[in-house]
């Protein structure tokens, strides 16, 4: 089954997505900062991250740098879904691709069903290449 | 290494006034406001998909619809706050029927759920004008929520039409969404901005509540010169803007 590796601050939301993926056969692996998320992506190697950029204590830039800086990661697909609109963040496409972001989601906009359905589109092909 | 939220803030600080103690308060507020809703819209949609009964999936949609609603409000709002404080605004093409079909589509069940009809006249062509998509958007929507929360709270027929419209005039295109109730006169929209903010209900006479939807587009719109007039249309009366066109891409 696909691994996904979550990064989400939030309780209550990080509960939702991860019941929510876990119930479409996806293994999630939940964590709530930035270097926790390094240790599971060394520990589980996941095959998608989704995360948030508002963390606390290090920011989910911080942990694009570091993530993408390892060579195994590099073409592991990020979706960002975040309570900041993309219009409003304050980093070009242009470093966006640099970062390989796949997909940049605002969490008011987007429902668990739209979320699901662009993992999918991401993982089936990510899985069999 | 910058943090995500301190380069947010220094772009806003970079290309902007400085906001006021109070714009800071309400704009941290807004923003942390956002999250429950989230956290709500997702939770109802959960329940939606674990359970098969008809009455959990109506108050599910409810719940959903009320909290879209609510989270597009709050958006209004953070964006009107932040384009006030821009120096210069980001300009570009726009598409009024095509913002005003998306509108049309976000609401279609909110409308339907107050026991509303919305309807849609966007007939013949128009060019782009020059705004900024989202901010039309987000205007258009909310003042559209706001409208059929106000004729639903007034009238208890079975079939009250609204029409979200968009047409042609002297001075570029103008949309905007008409009842076939006179809900607001020019006057009466006029005291009501001058009494935003004071009063609980500075449109008593159109809305039971405070009328936000209403006046966050207007602080949108305003950003463009295109403030909200009471209008009519095709016999309908409503709430309107006209925007200038895009004279530079009508030459193309």
């Amino acid at each position: 089954m696909p691994n996904i590796l979550l990064l989400e601050p939030n309780q209550l939301l990080g509960e939702q997505y991860s019941n929510y993926l876990r119930n479409l056969d996806y293994v999630v692996d939940w964590v709530k900062n930035a270097q926790e998320a390094v240790f599971q992506a060394d520990k589980k190697k996941p095959d998608l991250v989704l995360m948030e950029l508002l963390l606390a204590a290090h920011s989910g830039l911080e942990f694009l740098y570091e993530f993408r800086s390892y060579n195994e990661w590099q073409s592991v697909p990020i979706i960002i879904l975040s309570r900041i609109p993309r219009a409003e963040f304050p980093v070009s496409d242009k470093i966006l691709a640099e970062f390989g972001i796949t997909k940049f989601l605002y969490k008011p906009e987007t429902t668990l069903n739209d979320l699901s359905a662009k993992i999918a589109r991401i993982l089936p092909a990510k899985m069999q290449a | 290494m910058i943090r995500v939220e301190e380069a947010r803030v220094n772009t806003v600080m970079a290309r902007s006034g400085q906001y006021t103690e109070t714009d800071r308060l309400f704009l941290n507020l807004a923003e942390q406001v956002k999250l429950p809703f989230v956290q709500i819209l997702h939770e109802s949609e959960l329940l939606r998909t674990r359970f098969q009964d008809p009455s959990i999936a109506a108050s599910s949609q409810l719940i959903t619809m009320t909290s879209q609603s609510a989270l597009s409000l709050i958006d209004g709002y953070l964006l009107s706050v932040q384009m006030q404080n821009e120096q210069q605004l980001e300009l570009e093409p726009v598409s009024v029927s095509s913002a005003v079909y998306d509108v049309a589509e976000s609401l279609d069940q909110y409308a339907q759920a107050h026991s509303c009809k919305l309807e849609l006249h966007v007939a013949g062509k128009y060019g782009p004008v020059m705004a900024n998509r989202r901010a039309v958007y987000v205007a258009l929507r909310n003042l559209s929520s706001n409208f059929i929360e106000a004729v639903s709270a007034q009238r208890s027929e079975s079939d009250m039409t609204l029409r979200l419209a968009v047409r042609k005039n002297a001075s570029g295109v103008s949309t905007g969404i008409f009842s076939y109730y006179p809900l607001l006169s020019s006057s009466l929209l006029a005291k009501a901005k001058l009494i935003n903010g004071m009063v609980h209900q500075p449109m008593a006479k159109f809305d039971s509540g405070m009328g936000s939807g209403v006046f966050v587009a207007d602080a949108l719109l305003r950003q463009f010169d295109a403030p909200l007039k009471v209008a009519r249309f095709q016999g309908m009366h409503g709430l309107a803007t006209t925007l200038l066109p895009s004279r530079q891409l009508n030459l193309i």
